[in-house]
């Protein structure tokens, strides 16, 4: 049984709330007790949007400052909102195209998310090749495989669910070669 | 019997989850942040579980209270659902029925939003609960939340009463993943026991229905099935918290992860913060010198202790007394009242100013502002409640009141300048095509009635966008996807004897803009009027309405950029967006290709291919 604390943070249409029931589905397929918050209406104009992820039989989705293990920033301008969150020597993983200053306290892996997605088609992808580049490292605690699989139960349209696991697939392969 | 493997619920498709398992045959809603989802997920629920049920997403929470209080006078279970600001609107069916009562079991679920986050006040439906004399559960959790509609429906039955659950909108929009228990079978058929003492009670009647109505509260504040403490926790040295809902769940996380907090404290967790079990109270009373009671959002409980030397809370403003409860706001407090520093956590950056939201890319709305702004110069602009409510942010609205006020504002607006023979402004009242079948037609037949002059601009993107795109009346489409008889607003606008109404393209800038110019000057004519001008286009929501809308295959900013910053000033489309030197760039995996931002540009500098 995990115990882990993870927060997930974009602006509206990133995908932030699909990828938030991914890890819900994913966390459960581990036999996981998990809860989780996103923040929905305004904020899905365009603002931003974030989801708290707390894996491991605790009441409240919500995640005090300092005490994630994990962040996942789809949208580096959103980093400032949200770096609060991750506690001391935790893993961000952000989509970013130059280095973000400051990020000394944290173990920090950068992946130029936004144009990969771009060159390999994949526009609405970003959340999941950031997932699959994550999914690359020794600290999270669920593989690609396990994504796959979830990814394989949404109830989403076959096209969206192909376009997902390429850009999984591809977030991992550079995450993979990145370590290397 | 089968088990059900454990799935992955919203707090919202829990609550419908509860209402199948209930044998619940009949909901009412009107779409709202945050219990938008409930009626949806009801209606697929129960069809997967091939239970016959009948959903309505009605034109207002009055009616949907009404319907739901019907069907229960029948003896068949129902549930209206809404969010605290919709409640407002059912009041009078809720207060009527509390007193009436109902024979099968009725649920109303009240979803509030502390913050708020997209409401206009941040009320506790609970407050409205013990107003109306009825309990009200609070669930801690979605695991919670279905128990408690199950407990409610039982609850309602046995006492006759309407029963509310109202959750909050972490709870609304948390997920967890639960096992799902067996259906519950209600499948009794309708009959209607003529009553008149009781379904058609006169005031002397009501006297005797009140007076059962407390007798009921009575015989609920002694049920042990709400008590929420007992002797065999009496630790007179530790500090004892009352909490319910989502603050008992942000106070058992905080205090799980305590150093002996169990010395220290002792947390008790009220299911029905209304009526509160009496025993209990005197109990805590009696053994506890200190008592801290969290709640959102007004002091529910801490009110019915009704000992302010003894309990803590919102009125002695240990707790704030606005805004929601964050996990670090609470462990400070609980660090506080033991007398001891709290941890030492990273604070948010400050000067940070999160990203606001906006209308999206290719948003007809935007369009329509800016028309609105280019003919109605200097004009009062009197908003409503939607999406366009972030005209606000284009300076093209004025005021939000409530859901369809802005005709009755545009209305009075008119009167106050014309009664007072001074000169009128150009006045127009901004409205969306749901908020006007909401609430706006009474307010419409109002300013008729009234003479008023002002235009009507009646924004019109076919769906209820801001909760989801849930149907209108226009397609008559129905929740659970049957097509259902049409309303088109043209209609019902014409039925009120307007004359001058015209439909326009919103993205049909120019045409837009003379219709909305002649209008303003009906308005101003010697046998002028209301004017109203429908903008229409579909909401770029619809996957469909984002194709066709791209008028160019792309749109792109030229060197001749000035960074003027007019573009993302006067028409904030989230596709524009201007680097450390304010040149602007289109961002192209937003941008849907409209070209509506072409002539927005002085210098020419934004054009389509």
């Amino acid at each position: 049984m995990n115990k882990i604390k993870i927060v997930i943070a974009g602006v509206g249409g990133q995908g932030v709330v699909f990828l938030s029931r991914l890890f819900a589905e994913v966390a459960m397929q581990s036999g996981d007790q998990l809860i989780s918050y996103e923040s929905h209406g305004m904020a899905m104009r365009g603002g931003s949007v974030s989801s708290h992820l707390k894996i491991g039989g605790y009441q409240s989705p919500l995640i005090s400052n300092g005490e994630a293990d994990i962040l996942l920033v789809l949208a580096a301008e959103e980093l400032p909102n949200v770096r609060h969150l991750l506690r001391h020597s935790g893993q961000l993983f952000i989509n970013a195209e130059k280095t973000v200053a400051g990020l000394e306290d944290f173990q920090t892996a950068m992946i130029p998310a936004s144009p990969m997605a771009l060159e390999h088609n994949l526009p609405q992808a970003v959340n999941l090749l950031l997932t699959g580049f994550a999914t690359a490292h020794s600290g999270f605690p669920y593989s690609t495989v396990q994504f796959r699989s979830a990814l394989e139960k949404m109830p989403i349209k076959e096209k969206i669910r192909a376009a997902n696991i390429a850009a999984l697939d591809l977030g991992f392969n550079w995450g993979s070669a990145c370590i290397r | 019997m089968k088990i059900k493997k454990e799935k992955i619920y919203l707090g919202n498709e829990a609550i419908a989850r509860g209402m199948v398992e209930s044998g619940c045959g009949f909901v009412y809603s009107y779409p709202g942040t945050p219990a938008s989802e409930i009626l949806p997920s009801f209606v697929t629920q129960a069809k997967q579980e091939e239970q016959k049920v009948y959903g309505q997403w009605t034109i207002n929470e009055k009616v949907a209270m009404e319907a739901a209080l019907t069907i229960a006078a029948t003896g068949m279970r129902s549930a209206a659902v809404m969010k605290q600001v919709g409640l407002n609107v059912a009041a009078d069916p809720l207060m009527s029925g509390a007193y009436i009562g109902v024979d099968g079991g009725m649920v109303v679920i009240s979803a509030d939003d502390p913050g708020p986050y997209s409401s206009q006040t941040e009320q506790d439906s609970r407050f409205f609960a013990m107003m109306a004399k009825i309990p009200v559960f609070d669930p801690a959790s979605p695991a919670d939340a279905r128990s408690m509609v199950s407990r409610a429906f039982t609850l309602s039955e046995e006492f006759q009463l309407p029963v509310m659950v109202r959750p909050t909108s972490t709870i609304c929009h948390a997920r967890q993943n639960i096992p799902p228990e067996p259906l519950q079978s209600h499948g009794d058929p309708p009959r209607f026991n003529k009553e008149p003492s009781r379904w058609a009670a006169t005031p002397r009647h009501r006297f005797v229905l009140h007076q059962k109505l407390n007798q009921k509260l009575e015989n609920l504040r002694h049920d042990p099935r709400f008590a929420f403490y007992d002797e065999q926790h009496k630790n007179s040295g530790a500090l004892a918290i009352v909490a319910s809902g989502f603050a008992w769940s942000l106070a058992a996380d905080i205090i799980a992860e305590m150093k002996d907090s169990q010395a220290r404290i002792q947390l008790f967790k009220v299911d029905l913060p209304f009526p509160l079990h009496q025993p209990s109270i005197e109990a805590l009373l009696n053994d506890f010198s200190r008592i801290l009671v969290i709640e959102e959002t007004y002091p529910v409980i801490e009110m019915q202790f009704g000992r302010r030397d003894l309990v803590s809370g919102r009125f002695d403003k240990i707790i704030p007394e606005a805004g929601e409860l964050t996990p670090g706001l609470v462990e400070t407090i609980i660090y506080q009242q033991l007398g001891k520093q709290s941890p030492t956590r990273p604070e948010k950056s400050t000067g940070i100013i999160p990203r606001r939201p906006r209308l999206c890319p290719g948003c007809p709305h935007r369009s329509s502002f800016y028309a609105l702004k280019k003919t109605l110069v200097n004009g009062i602009y009197t908003g409503d409640i939607g999406c366009y409510t972030l005209g606000l942010n284009l300076k093209a609205l004025d005021t939000c009141l409530c859901m369809g006020a802005s005709i009755t504002q545009a209305s009075a607006m008119y009167q106050a300048f014309a009664n007072r023979g001074t000169e009128i402004p150009p006045i127009a009242a901004v409205i969306g095509d749901s908020t006007f079948y909401h609430s706006g037609i009474p307010a419409l037949i109002n300013a008729r009635l009234e003479d008023s002059r002002f235009v009507l601009l009646l924004l019109d993107n076919e769906t209820t966008a801001m909760t989801g795109n849930q149907p209108t009346p226009a397609s008559g489409l129905r929740v659970n996807g049957s097509q259902g008889p049409a309303l088109p607003l043209e209609k019902i606008i014409s039925g009120t004897g307007i004359s001058h109404l015209c439909v326009v393209d919103a993205y049909e800038q120019e045409k837009l803009q003379d219709e909305l110019a002649k209008a303003w000057r009906y308005t101003q004519a010697e046998n002028g009027g209301i004017a109203v001008v429908i903008a229409r286009h579909p909401c770029m929501m619809d996957s469909t309405a984002r194709k066709e809308a791209r008028r160019f295959t792309t749109v792109k900013v030229t060197d001749d950029c000035t960074a003027c910053g007019t573009c993302i000033e006067s028409y904030e489309c989230p596709s524009l967006i201007n680097d450390e030197s304010g040149i602007v760039h289109i961002d192209p995996l937003t941008c849907v290709a409209c070209g509506l931002c072409i002539d927005v540009c002085p210098f020419g500098a934004i054009i389509g291919e």
